[in-house]
Order: C-alpha cells, then sequence, then structure tokens
C-alpha cells in the first residue's frame, strides 16, 4: 500500500507540469460525498462503484459516503471529513458562504448542464397566469431545494410578489414526487418541482405521475435554465493539493466519457458525464439565494397558518381556559359546561386550521403497510454494523450517565431538607434541578449538535445533562423520605453534619442511589436511541440512514437491536436493582 | 458532690405555640437510675432531647457532668450531645451494616473528624466495641446485618453503642416500647447495670409503671410538660401514679 502510493507520487509529479511540481502530500484516502436523491435505496452502491472506478484512475483510495441531508453534506465538507461533494446548486452556495469553495465540474444531463424549474398546476384547474394563483395554495420541496424553493421564489419576487402574503397556504413536501402528488389530489393549488426544457414540457409531474391514475398537470410557469448539481471542493483543500483535484476533476470527465463509466453514472441522477465549470456558473443561484434567505424569515411566521385563524383559536383556547379556571373554583355547572364546549370547539378548530384530511390518514395507513412489507426479508448484511452501533449507544449512555451523576448527587444533597439545613441553597439548587429538567433531551441534543456538529459529543454531553437535572431532583426526593431516626442517632453520637449525612444518610439513600442510576442508564440508553435522529452517533443515526435510504430491510434489523437490547437492558437492570433493594 | 446531670428552669414551646417542658429543674446523682412517668404527650422525650440538645430547649440550663451542654456551639455542641448516650424506642440503628460497624459509629466523639468521617477506627474502638456487644450477649452477631436481627436483639446493639460511646449520661426514651416484657426486662437490667457499676446516672422514660417499680432507684411523674411528682421508687403510691396519669388541669374541657 505504501510503496504503491509513492510509486503514484512519482507518477504524479513526473506526469504533471514542471510548476506544478511543488510538495504535495497526499491523504490517505479521498472522501466523495453524496446527499441522498430520490433513489437513495441505490445511491450508495452507484456511490461506492463511482469510488471504485475513480480510484483505479488516481491510485489512492476513495470512499463514497452519502450524508443525512444537504446540511450534513456541506457541514462535512467544512471539517474536512469530505473532500469532494457533489452538490446541488443551493447547498453548493450555501457552502460558499460559509467557507468557500472550488466548483470544479457540472453535472450534464440531457446532454445539457442546466435543468428548470416550473410551476405546476392541475390540468383542469382555474390557473392559466400566474396572477390567477394569488390567495391559492402552493406545495415547496423544501427551503434548501433550488428547483422546489430557491429559485421559484426568487422569480416570484423578481415579479413583484411576495410569496407570504401571495399564498394562502404553503407547505413543505419534502420530495418532488409528494409535492406533485398533492397537486393532483387537490390539497394544494400548485407546487414547485424540477422540470426538462421547457418545449418537451416534461418534469417531475409526468415522472412521478405516469404510472398514477387521476387527474394530469401542466407547467404554468418556467424559470430560466438553472445549472445542474456541481461537483466541487473546499477552497483550502484546492489550494493545498492543486495536482490532486486537478486529477479527480479531469478522471470524473473521463469517467463520463466512457463507456462503462457513463453507465454507472447514468444511476446517480441520470447523469450523462461533466463538464468543466466554475462558481460563476451559479450566479443565477447565489442571486436568488439571497433573495429568498433574506425575505425568510418574513416567510416563516405565515407558513402554516394564517393570523386570522391563529387569532381565533387563540381567543377560543383563551376563552376555554378562562371558564376552566372558574369551573375548579366551583362556579355553576353551566358555566363548566360552557367551559368544555370552547374546548371542544377549539379542538375541532385546531384540527380543520391544521388541515387533517381523513382520506390522508387512511392513505398514510396504507404507506404503512407498504413500510412493512418493505421491511421483510431483513437485509441481514447490515448486522455488524447495526451491533457495532448498538454497543456505540450504549457506551454512549453509560458515559453520558456516569458523567452527570457527580453533579446530580451534589444538586441532590444540596436541595434535600434533611441534609442543606440552608433554604436559600435549597430553593437555588432545586431551581437548578427543574431548569434543567424543563429543557427536553431532545432540544438539548439539537442544540449541541449545532454546535459541536455531528458525532459522539452531543450524545454524550445531552445525555450528561439531561441526567444532572432529572437524577438530581430525584436524589433529593429520595434524600427526603430517608428514615430520620438514624440521623437523630448520629446527633446524639456527637457526629458533625458531614458526618451524620455519611453514616446517617448514606447507608440508607445507597441502594436507592444504585437503582435509581441504573434505571437513569436504562432511560439513557433509549435517549442515546433517539439522540441519533438529531445526528448524535449510534444506532439512531443508522436507523435515520437507512429510513432515509428506503432501505427497510436494513431498518428491520435496527428496530430489532433496539428491541433486544432494551429488553435485555430492563432485564438486566431490574436484577441488580432487586438485588441493591 | 455535683450531680452528673443538673437540670436548669428547662422550657420548651414548639413553634406551634404547644408548651412541651414548663420550667423544668432537676438534679440527678451520679449512677441513680430515674424512671420518668407521664401520659403520652406529657413531655418525657422532649425532657431528654432538651436534656442533649438533641431538641434545642427554649430557656433553661443543662449541665452533663461539669459541661454545660446548653452553652455550647458548632463542633463543641456536636462532642456536648456525645456525653450523653441515647437509647431510642425505634432502635434507629444503620440496617444495612454489621451490628460491630452499628456500635463502632459510636466512637465517632473519640476520634479526629476525618476518622470518623471515612470510618478509620483504632484497634482500641474495635476493642471497646466488640466488649460492649459481648456485654449485651451479641458476641455471636457480631457480622450480622442488623436487618437481619430480631427487634429486642437490635435494642441490645443499639443499647451496646450507647455503651461504647462512654458516656457521662445514659438516656433512653421509651426503649421497652417496641419490645415483648420479657425482653423489656434484660434491655432495662442491661442499663441499670451499667449506670451503678461505673456511675453513670440513667434517665429512662418508661410506660409500665411496673418496670418503673422495679428498676428505677427514684421516680418521676411529668403532666403537660410540668414535673407533678419526685421520689424514691419504693415510695410511688397508687394515689401518685393516678396524679401523674390524670388529665392535666391546665387543660381546655375537650369538645363533645
Amino acid at each position: 500500500m505504501i510503496l504503491r502510493r509513492i510509486l503514484l507520487a512519482a507518477l504524479l509529479t513526473a506526469a504533471l507540469p514542471r510548476v506544478a511540481r511543488a510538495q504535495e502530500t497526499l491523504p490517505s484516502e479521498i472522501v466523495l460525498g453524496f446527499n441522498p436523491a430520490e433513489n437513495a435505496q441505490t445511491l450508495q452502491r452507484s456511490a461506492d462503484e463511482l469510488a471504485r472506478d475513480l480510484s483505479d484512475r488516481i491510485h489512492i483510495p476513495v470512499r463514497a459516503t452519502v450524508t443525512l441531508d444537504y446540511t450534513t453534506l456541506v457541514e462535512s465538507m467544512r471539517s474536512g471529513h469530505v473532500h469532494f461533494g457533489w452538490l446541488t446548486p443551493s447547498p453548493l452556495v450555501l457552502a460558499e458562504r460559509l467557507f468557500g469553495v472550488r466548483v470544479l465540474l457540472t453535472q450534464v444531463r440531457r446532454g445539457q448542464p442546466t435543468y428548470y424549474s416550473a410551476l405546476v398546476v392541475r390540468e383542469d384547474s382555474r390557473f392559466h397566469s400566474l396572477e390567477d394563483l394569488q390567495g391559492g395554495s402552493i406545495a415547496w420541496i423544501d427551503p434548501t431545494s433550488t428547483s422546489g424553493y430557491v429559485i421559484p421564489r426568487y422569480l416570484l419576487l423578481q415579479r413583484g410578489f411576495n410569496p407570504s402574503t401571495f399564498f394562502t397556504r404553503q407547505v413543505f413536501a419534502g420530495q418532488h414526487d409528494a409535492a406533485v402528488i398533492a397537486v393532483q389530489r387537490g390539497q394544494v393549488d400548485a407546487a414547485a418541482v424540477w422540470a426538462d426544457p421547457p418545449s418537451e414540457r416534461t418534469g417531475a409531474w409526468t415522472r412521478y405521475l405516469a404510472n398514477r391514475p387521476g387527474p394530469r398537470l401542466r407547467p404554468l410557469m418556467y424559470s430560466p435554465p438553472v445549472p445542474s448539481d456541481a461537483i466541487a471542493t473546499t477552497e483550502t483543500f484546492a489550494r493545498e493539493h492543486p495536482l490532486l483535484v486537478r486529477s479527480v476533476s479531469s478522471s470524473l470527465v473521463a469517467i463520463g466519457q466512457s463507456e462503462e463509466g457513463r453507465a454507472i453514472l447514468r444511476r446517480l441522477n441520470s447523469t450523462d458525464g461533466f463538464v468543466p465549470s466554475d462558481i460563476r456558473q451559479y450566479d443565477l443561484v447565489r442571486q436568488a439565494f439571497r433573495a429568498t434567505r433574506d425575505e425568510q424569515s418574513r416567510a416563516r411566521s405565515g407558513r402554516f397558518e394564517d393570523p386570522r385563524s391563529m387569532r381565533i383559536f387563540g381567543l377560543l383556547l383563551l376563552g376555554a381556559a378562562l371558564l376552566g379556571a372558574g369551573a375548579l373554583s366551583r362556579r355553576p355547572r353551566a358555566q363548566r359546561w360552557s367551559a368544555f364546549g370552547l374546548f371542544a370547539l377549539a379542538l375541532v378548530w385546531a384540527a380543520v386550521a391544521a388541515r387533517i384530511p381523513m382520506a390522508d390518514f387512511i392513505k398514510g395507513w396504507r404507506d404503512i403497510g407498504q413500510f412493512l412489507r418493505g421491511m421483510f426479508p431483513p437485509d441481514w448484511r447490515v448486522v455488524a454494523e447495526v451491533m457495532e452501533a448498538t454497543v456505540l449507544t450504549v457506551r454512549l449512555a453509560l458515559v453520558g450517565t456516569v458523567a452527570g451523576i457527580p453533579l446530580a448527587l451534589l444538586l441532590g444533597l444540596l436541595s434535600a431538607e434533611n441534609v442543606t439545613p440552608s433554604g436559600l441553597i435549597r430553593r437555588a439548587s432545586r431551581f437548578a434541578c427543574n431548569l434543567n429538567r424543563s429543557i427536553d433531551l431532545l432540544i438539548i441534543g439539537l442544540i449541541l449538535v449545532s454546535a459541536y456538529g455531528p458525532g459522539a459529543f452531543p450524545g454524550v454531553g445531552a445525555l450528561a445533562i439531561h441526567t444532572v437535572g432529572s437524577l438530581g431532583k430525584q436524589f433529593y426526593e429520595t434524600l427526603e423520605t430517608m428514615d430520620p431516626g438514624p440521623v437523630e442517632a448520629m446527633r446524639s453520637l456527637g457526629a458533625t453534619r458531614l458526618q451524620v449525612l455519611r453514616w446517617g444518610i448514606w447507608p440508607q439513600f445507597t441502594p436507592h442511589f444504585v437503582s435509581q442510576a441504573l434505571f437513569r442508564f436504562e432511560l439513557n440508553v433509549r435517549g442515546a436511541v433517539v439522540l441519533g435522529l438529531v445526528g448524535a452517533q449510534g444506532i439512531g443515526f443508522l436507523l435515520q440512514t437507512y429510513m432515509r435510504g428506503a432501505e427497510y430491510g436494513k431498518v428491520t434489523v435496527v428496530i430489532a437491536a433496539v428491541v433486544i437490547l432494551v429488553m435485555a437492558l430492563d432485564a438486566v437492570s431490574s436484577r441488580l436493582r432487586r438485588n441493591t433493594a | 458532690m455535683t450531680a452528673a446531670v443538673r437540670l436548669e428552669s428547662l422550657r420548651k414551646v414548639f413553634p406551634d405555640g404547644t408548651v412541651g417542658l414548663d420550667d423544668v429543674s432537676l438534679e440527678v446523682p451520679a449512677g441513680q437510675f430515674v424512671a420518668i412517668l407521664g401520659r403520652s404527650g406529657a413531655g418525657k422525650s422532649t425532657l431528654l432531647r432538651c436534656a442533649s440538645r438533641l431538641v434545642e430547649p427554649t430557656s433553661g440550663r443543662s449541665f452533663i457532668g461539669d459541661l454545660e451542654v446548653t452553652g455550647a456551639r458548632g463542633r463543641g455542641l456536636a462532642r456536648a450531645r456525645a456525653r450523653a448516650g441515647f437509647v431510642f424506642q425505634q432502635f434507629n440503628l444503620i440496617r444495612s451494616y454489621t451490628c460491630l460497624e452499628n456500635v463502632l459509629v459510636a466512637r465517632i466523639s473519640h476520634n479526629g473528624w476525618l476518622r470518623g468521617l471515612i470510618g478509620l477506627w483504632t484497634p482500641r474502638d474495635h476493642e471497646i466495641a466488640r466488649r460492649c456487644l459481648d456485654e449485651v450477649g451479641l458476641s455471636a452477631k457480631i457480622d450480622t446485618p442488623v436487618r437481619s436481627l430480631s427487634g429486642g436483639q437490635q435494642q441490645r446493639v443499639a443499647v451496646a453503642r450507647a455503651f461504647a460511646q462512654e458516656p457521662t449520661a445514659l438516656f433512653a426514651d421509651e426503649p421497652t416500647a417496641s419490645l415483648d416484657p420479657n425482653l423489656a426486662s434484660t434491655v432495662l437490667s442491661m442499663l441499670k447495670d451499667y449506670g451503678s457499676s461505673r456511675g453513670v446516672p440513667v434517665l429512662v422514660n418508661v410506660h409500665t409503671i411496673e418496670h418503673a417499680r422495679r428498676y428505677a432507684d427514684r421516680i418521676i411523674g411529668l403532666s403537660a410538660g410540668r414535673l407533678v411528682h419526685d421520689g424514691p421508687a419504693s415510695e410511688l403510691s397508687d394515689e401518685a401514679v393516678e396524679a401523674i396519669y390524670a388529665a392535666p388541669q391546665s387543660r381546655p374541657p375537650e369538645d363533645h
């Protein structure tokens, strides 16, 4: 391996122009990052194939990684875990804003390095111009989608329409297929999706509805051509490894020109090949990104609810609360019933305002059925990976719990009336516990993940912080139920305060301490699983990855592992607790 | 000769206004066994607890030996409390610890603070603890956890603990209330023997007059926090008993 790298370096230096023959140390491995497209199920496999092909050409190990979402890919590039990213235009612009990127190539599809965004409506609808849509509803894809959000919003703004007021309702469909289906069903009036060149009048609406009976959709408005996905690296990496970057770049172009390379690329979002490119090609997206970012804060408040229905709902709830308070103070029955009525009304209003149609509910059940069918047979090939993640999760929970215990114990002791005589200290300490407890584990996790990036630390940190508050409260509540007899005996023996704590309280508390800490550990394991969903490491992360990739057979293995883990823990910890009691 | 226990006008008013002790003065010479009689709530427990300052008296003074317990503060208070060995009705032992460990903690006031905190007992402490357990007849149970002992055995561990403290005075608050009569006699005679052999005054709250008559040198009676009887055990008349257990006169008539 080392020999091969030396050989390669020699080859590279020999092959490349003299000027560039400066010292360039090569990374031991190159990582290509992909973000999940709609055919994510096969994405990893195709990405691996591409990585292998590239590796054969540049003689350096190449690994392909499919990240959770665009944001993770951008963050992974920033942190240097991913060297080359396959980025859709908006994340590319985001990355440019965050740390500076070097665009190497632009993807070619249908012979063009561009594609389009379109607003689509139902064939049979009354909408024939953009103006007709005023007061209607729209499905966007998600806030980082170029054709499904950034570009079409920019076009609206350019035509003098503020999307937040132009539409009465906006939703994020998440995927292009979900967006066009929502239009077909009449749940929204329009959707913003990707499109082929306007002359062809095809796009997401023809692709995803091809096999679905029901009304057809038609494009209402097209965008100018939008540059396709980019292959980019960070400015820093490009500066440090100019030869390598050039070599990767030319190899990727060459792959697009070879027969088998083209076959691999086809499976990667219907790519034909790559053309050399730079960031200027993405000016339209940069402008659009800037414009939509600026109006986003205003748009956010009106995304799901119109203010009027919010206000009515609020008034109803307030009225019910006031009457309810009255009811508690033994008011006449009529008032109690009207409070109940108002509350029921508010509930109905909430359901209506949230637009929860029954048909979707039933459709959802059918989808769950499909999901369940997809889960079998389980994909046992991932067992090793899942077990590794399971062990990691347990380790996170263990470290988090143990790290939280000392402070939890201190707060517990400072909060307990029979330990701490000062009422002021007790109140302060209890306040600290309750404040800590009032912030949910997941929220702590989210904050830490955004601060430290995905990985092990946010998980451990969130669990430790959460442990302090919840265990601290449990500790002081238990401490206060301790038998005062031994305490009095120790005082009569001439023990000082700390000695009383040691001999009068601690021996009584020990079994409770052990059992509560064990139980907290058990809860923290479950917490660690869920924390994986917000980007902390472990089995939850794996679950999320498989879910996003629609790899339900692997999901089955994860779920099985979680179930076994939780049951095993329950058995072990209940036995241990019985023994200490 | 100075009295081994001397109480001067001890008074205790609880935060809710209840008068627990009302101007009680008492002198007990070394080696005397005093039984304290009274209805429940008459102030028997409060008397012993105020005397050793497990409960803070409102006013008055308490001396154990030549030390004024009521004048002590901080670490000195802890030392002062240690002068009185205390036996409780509910034993108040560390249930998960062995007999020996329970008796060893009595040595806490004879050791430095840190030694007492971490339980680093000296060989002498061990020797004393073993001897005291032997004295109450529990040598065989030294390493048995207290929780697996019977009630009578547990109270004997508690008595051994009080002995190991090497107290200047012995207080026992209803030590026999949780025991059957035979065991009660055993515990009382142990306390009496210890007091008379070492010249330590013993003050015991009892609820059976028969026990008081049999073991005590002197019987005092409390009613509504007041000392209403004080005399040799042999002279306790039925009228005196009636007076002690009569409803306090100062009490308002009960609702009907």
